[in-house]
């Protein structure tokens, strides 16, 4: 478990930027048929403000669990935090009870998710959906609210926003919905936007434009972006910085394309190779052998031991702490001596 | 959305007339002829042949059909074999006592099952959900005259709250009125309500689990907007068909209800004219009856049309 909070990241020029958001030992624990079960071991994240950090990980590593987490939308009834902060403008969202949390959620943090047309009630039209948050949030008129809805709808580059604005979302395409969530996301000008796996659903040329109106908004608002995938080709593409998820733990961060070209994970150099264009280049398809192990049977040591092909005794005897190095942090104890292959 | 009405409307009148004809070949296959009743006992054969033939009896069904269907068109529901009352005044007498319980009764569904079935579906899976469960099950396995006849030694005998019988006209205060129908419309109303009330929170349940609720919190919504804008409406057609499927039910039920707390109702109005083979009336109540449940089920609808925009858009 990770106990001291990582370096800040430093930007190319090697100023220290600030963090708009500080996670730290987080851990989340869920009421299962096994009894209480840990997903989130001690998860340590950094989003640089108006930068990019990637979340990327296998299916069931807990992505989603952790902005669920830090959204404060954790199912109460089952999942909850057990240890861990979540820094945030200054607060401990963590520490927080749900009215004080619906104040940031929407306002200040925003989330957009996989599914973009099962996202928007059906029953309601789209601005009316964009509408109600700013009228909660910030108090504007009916009318006011209407108003920053169609703004919004512009802003995401919606075609004749006014009239699609009174319209229900089964009138939407999958990518035209994912906008109106965005819309609906921005509107209150949030300094942190948490996407988990915005682009999943979409078809490729659909999920490039969504990327590029991504980008050009993150850059006009000076957005932040939590950027969950388990497209290792749109993180480089999107992110300034990218975290590693395996079994419920951090395993590697820092830099995009420093972990990118030098991994210093072999879970990491695993997900690399797992890549189209590198199992081709290599001659062979170099998927990581078996799957995530499911949150009850985590072992002791490295949560990854079992499936990597470097492991020794060592990484089974306990815990792995994540060692921080140069903004950069691995939770390999091998990591010196390894030299893993990178992205080329 | 009109036209759809308007089709709706139309398409009910076959419906109608499939109904009478129903109840028309239901009455003749009936064994005992009311001729016979009205004769008496011990009648002679032809004294009872010749009453059939004043009733018109001796003529072959499609003829009297086509008789009663043509009256129908100018607004003749006939004739009451019995009391000699025009069926359409009989009715008009006996509808308000059995409208006032029905409305009441509806009154009291809502009520009852709108916050219970909520508070099951918002605290699903715990000891609240499983009570309410396990309360709704029991009030739909008893039978309403059970209830209605608990209700009357509890809150008429033995507290004495209310009437035990009988039914007060509006005219007579509001007050005075109500008190007459909280016993039976409460008999009448807590099989619907348990109805209501599971099926409440099946809906609310499977909307509450979905991503675009997920997506409200994400906004950082008040729990209480959440439930009761976009909780409730997804959640209402469901549960809106069943509402509407009360009527039939409670239109059953007054026949029982009825006779426990005599009420001059239609539910003993249309019991009497079966009894007695009184067939004009017995139409006449049959009609109305298929009139009432066919109008609820397109009121339903046109809600349901309202509420949701793919229908709406279809339509
Ligand atoms: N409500 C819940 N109750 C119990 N366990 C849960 C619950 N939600 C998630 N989990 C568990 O938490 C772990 C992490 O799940 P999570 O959904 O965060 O994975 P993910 O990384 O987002 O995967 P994916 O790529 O498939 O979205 C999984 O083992 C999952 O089974
Ligand atoms: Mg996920």
């Amino acid at each position: 478990m990770a106990m001291k909070a990582l370096p800040l990241p430093t930007s190319p020029d090697g100023d220290v930027t600030d963090a708009v958001l500080t996670v730290t030992d987080l851990s989340v624990e869920f009421q299962t048929e096994h009894g209480r079960v840990r997903v989130l071991d001690g998860v340590d994240l950094q989003v640089p403000s108006g930068k990019t950090l990637g979340l990327v990980g296998e299916s069931g590593s807990g992505k989603t669990v952790t902005s669920l987490a830090i959204m404060g939308l954790l199912d109460r009834r089952v999942g909850r935090i057990s240890s861990g902060s979540i820094q945030f403008e200054g607060q401990d969202l963590a520490a927080l009870d749900a009215r004080q949390l619906r104040r940031i959620q929407g306002a200040k943090i925003s989330m957009i998710f996989q599914e973009a047309r099962r996202s928007l009630d059906p029953v309601f039209t789209i601005g009316d959906q964009i509408a109600e948050s700013v009228r909660i949030h910030e108090g504007l008129s009916r009318r006011e609210a209407w108003k920053r809805a169609i703004e919004m709808l512009q802003l995401v580059q919606i075609p004749d926003a006014e009239r699609r604005a009174r319209e229900y979302p089964h009138t939407f395409s999958g990518g035209m919905c994912q906008r109106v969530m965005l819309a609906s996301a921005l509107a209150s000008r949030p300094s942190l936007l948490i996407a988990d796996e915005p682009t999943t659903a979409l078809d490729v040329t659909v999920q490039a434009q969504m990327l590029r109106l991504l980008r050009t908004l993150q850059e006009e608002m000076g957005l932040a972006i939590l950027f969950i995938t388990h497209d290792l080709g749109v993180v480089s593409e999107m992110c300034d910085r990218v975290a590693v998820m395996y079994a419920g733990q951090i395993v590697e961060e820092g830099d995009a394309t420093q972990v990118f070209g030098h991994p210093r994970h072999p879970y990491t150099e695993g997900l690399i190779q797992s890549l189209p264009e590198s199992a081709v280049a290599r001659g062979r398809l170099a998927a990581i052998p078996g799957s995530v192990p499911p949150a009850h049977a985590w072992p002791q040591g490295c949560h990854f031991a079992d499936r990597c092909r470097y492991a020794v005794d060592a990484c089974r005897s306990g815990p792995i702490p994540l060692l921080s190095r140069d903004g950069s942090a691995t939770r390999c104890i091998r990591a010196d001596e390894l030299s893993l292959a990178g992205v080329r | 959305m009109i036209g759809a009405v308007g089709r709706r409307l139309l398409l009910a009148i076959p419906i109608l007339v499939v109904v009478s004809l129903l109840s028309f070949l239901l009455i003749d296959l009936t064994p005992g002829s009311p001729a016979e009743l009205l004769a008496g006992e011990g009648a002679t054969p032809e004294r009872v042949a010749e009453l059939e033939q004043t009733l018109g009896l001796d003529q072959p069904i499609w003829q009297r059909f086509g008789d009663y269907m043509s009256g129908l068109l100018q607004g003749d529901f006939g004739t009451s074999l019995f009391s000699g009352q025009s069926v359409g005044d009989a009715i008009g007498a006996a509808l308000p006592v059995t409208v006032s319980l029905i409305v009441v009764a509806y009154v009291l569904v809502f009520v009852i099952a709108i916050p219970l079935g909520v508070l099951a579906a918002v605290r699903r899976d715990t000891r609240t959900d499983r009570a309410i469960s396990a309360t709704c099950s029991f009030f739909l396995g008893i039978p309403s005259f059970v209830v209605a006849l608990v209700l009357v030694i509890l809150l008429a005998l033995t507290v004495e709250a209310f009437p035990a019988t009988g039914y007060k006209p509006l005219a007579d205060g509001f007050g005075v009125w109500l008190s007459h129908l909280i016993l039976p419309g409460l008999a009448l109303a807590l099989t619907s309500a348990a109805e209501v009330t599971r099926q409440l929170r099946g809906a609310l349940v499977d909307v509450l689990e979905q991503d675009y609720i997920r997506t409200q919190r994400a906004k950082g919504l008040p729990p209480l907007l959440i439930l009761g804008k976009h909780g409730l409406k997804n959640a209402a057609p469901p549960v809106l068909t069943v509402i509407g499927l009360q009527l039939a039910r409670m239109l059953g039920s007054t026949v029982i209800i009825e006779q426990v707390f005599a009420m001059p109702g239609f539910g003993a109005l249309t019991l009497n004219a079966v009894l007695q083979h009184d067939f004009p009336l017995i139409q006449g109540c049959v009609l109305v009856s298929a009139i009432a449940v066919i109008g609820t089920t397109v009121v339903v609808d046109v809600v349901e049309a309202g509420l949701n925009p793919r229908l709406r858009s279809a339509a």
